[in-house]
């Protein structure tokens, strides 16, 4: 968010009109008074779509193409939610394989679109710049391993799908087709710099100014008994949720503000919660293989117990 | 700003309803990305940079379709600004995916979603940028080729004509050596009706194409809609196969609503 060049004023309102550097579009409002937040509203403003509606009647197996479209940034995600509901409601179970090779290509759009949101969308806001292209003159050391891992993530993706957008592989009950196993094999070399690289860059955002505002998080994610999850397990939270996915609208419901085009997510009776990258790593840390102990892990960033 | 930085071409990139796939395509130039950023002004793009400076712009280039009030005059004002306005990806050239509205009642489509419909401010239609202002060219795909981004605006630059290819997927198919998935397998394919631009990558993956980068030149969509009947498919699915991404372009939609078919 780049709220950062706006004046700071003891009461009055911040208005931003067009959020730069975000998914999507949205504004932001917040209202002070003596220094006190009153009101905050994240209004999305990105025309709807209406995905829910268009989809009826569609067969199931156009489904992972078309929820692909939901967004650009994270196709993988609404591919893999997709064939994964269709094949719980068919009852189909996967070949391990299938599994092993949805997990690689979802983790490769991790790559990519972590990478994106790190360096490009929020990096710029922390070192002072407007945007990835002015931060890659003053540090353009940093910015070619950035993109050299973004190109790590998005080159799992096409070799996977077909192409880093939109891929056309995703099939309910499978692959259409699977890649040859000596070009996976191909990728070991450039895995095993880009996890070295990852593990210094942690220490590198660690060293960030990170503003001293902390809340009572609900992190919200799923949970798998052996593996740091990415498409299986239960829904778990850190105060006490813990539901198979089909229990979802039981403990959960989205509101409809007047104010925002993006339905609002509460658990019932609780409130908002947190989801995505962070909330998974605070609720399975403890499932990252070993590499994990080289994370930075200081009083002022500090790994989950 | 300096003065030989003001002399750059100036890029704005503008977004419409869209999946931000086809913008983001700039970004995954990971090769060019910062030498392309050397060649041009970035002046709108607020996807990449928080620094959005008003037009006019040298090259607009939209993503996305036009699916309410405030976007069909939000995209005079941008065709003003721009000395070229670009239309790029099925969405900006086609309607998008949510244009399969424009067969529904949108507003009963709404209150499917939204438990609120009197909050939601949208058209019936989503339609595509060429049927609200004259545009420069338009560059398929959903989402588009970078490659063809790329060559888009390196065309754009030098002031020639992009080199982007207007015949259809099998050309692409039979180039790469792919063995014809409907002659040799009777898998349903549209590449015989659809641009070229993606590499044929269904086709490579042993599955049929389904559409992305819309019409090819001249298409047959027609005819190819009576040979998929004709071999065996049903009805409902050839109307399915022609709405999708790019449903509402007019050579897709005879196809879905067999105008002419015998």
């Amino acid at each position: 968010m780049n709220v950062a060049t706006e004046p700071r004023k003891k009461s009055g309102t911040i208005k931003v009109d067009y959020m730069a550097r975000v998914e999507g579009e949205g504004a932001l409002f917040v209202k002070l008074k003596n220094d006190q937040v009153q009101d905050v509203k994240l209004k999305i403003f990105e025309p709807p779509r209406l995905f829910e509606a268009l989809l009826r009647g569609r067969h199931f197996n156009e489904a992972p193409d078309i929820t692909a479209r939901i967004c650009g940034i994270c196709p993988g995600a609404y591919q893999m939610s997709s064939v994964h509901a269709i094949e719980r409601a068919l009852g189909i179970t996967i070949h391990p394989m299938v599994r092993l090779l949805r997990r690689l290509l979802y983790a490769g759009e991790w790559i990519e679109s972590h990478v994106l949101h790190i360096y490009m969308l929020h990096a710029p806001d922390f070192l002072g710049y407007r945007d990835f292209v002015e931060l890659a003159k003053d540090h353009p050391k940093e910015a070619t391993k950035a993109l050299r891992l973004k190109k790590l993530g998005n080159h799992i993706m096409t070799l996977l799908g077909g192409r880093e957008i939109h891929p056309v592989s995703v099939a309910v009950g499978g692959f259409y087709k699977t890649p040859a196993k000596a070009d996976l094999e191909k990728l070991t070399e450039e895995l095993k710099w880009a996890l070295d690289i990852a593990c210094t860059k942690a220490q590198f955002l660690a060293g960030f100014e990170y503003p001293d505002f902390e809340q009572t998080y609900e992190f919200v994610a799923l949970s798998h008994p052996s593996e740091y999850p990415l498409n299986e397990g239960r829904l778990v939270s850190n105060k006490g949720l813990n539901i198979d996915a089909s229990q979802y609208e039981d403990y959960f419901v989205e509101q409809h503000v007047k104010h925002s085009n993006a339905l609002h997510s509460v658990i019932r009776g609780r409130g908002s919660y947190q989801t995505g990258p962070l909330a998974r790593f605070n609720l399975s840390y403890s499932k990252l293989p070993p590499w994990r102990s080289r994370f930075p892990n200081s009083a002022d960033c500090a790994c989950p117990a | 700003m300096s003065s030989r930085e003001s002399k750059k071409p100036r890029i704005g990139v503008f977004k419409f309803a869209s999946c931000d796939g086809c913008q983001l395509s700039l970004l995954d130039l990971e090769d060019e990305l910062v030498a392309l950023a050397a060649a041009v002004d970035i002046a709108f793009f607020p996807e990449m940079s928080s620094n959005m400076r008003k037009g006019p712009y040298d090259i607009g280039l939209v993503e996305g379709s036009v699916t309410t009030h405030h976007d069909a005059s939000r995209i005079h004002e941008i065709r003003k600004q721009c000395k070229t306005l670009v239309a790029i990806g099925a969405c900006a050239t086609a309607g998008g995916i949510q244009a399969l509205r424009n067969w529904n009642d949108s507003k009963q489509w709404v209150s499917h979603v939204y438990a609120h419909p009197e909050y939601i401010q949208t058209l019936g239609m989503s339609t595509p940028i060429s049927e609200h202002v004259p545009i420069d060219f338009e560059l398929r795909g959903c989402p588009v080729s970078k490659r063809q981004l790329l060559e888009l605006v390196s065309a754009t630059l030098a002031g020639r004509r992009p080199n982007v290819p207007t015949y259809s997927v099998c050309m692409e198919c039979k180039r790469a050596g792919h063995v014809c998935v409907t002659v040799a397998q009777g898998i349903a394919c549209l590449g015989p009706a659809t641009q070229a631009g993606c590499g044929a990558i269904c086709p490579s993956f042993n599955r049929g194409c389904y559409g992305c980068f819309g019409p090819a030149e001249t298409p047959n969509t027609v005819i190819l809609a009576e040979q998929l009947l004709a071999a065996g498919r049903s009805a409902e699915a050839v109307t399915r196969d022609f709405r999708s991404f790019n449903a509402w372009a007019w050579p897709c939609r005879q196809a879905s609503e067999r105008k002419g078919l015998s």
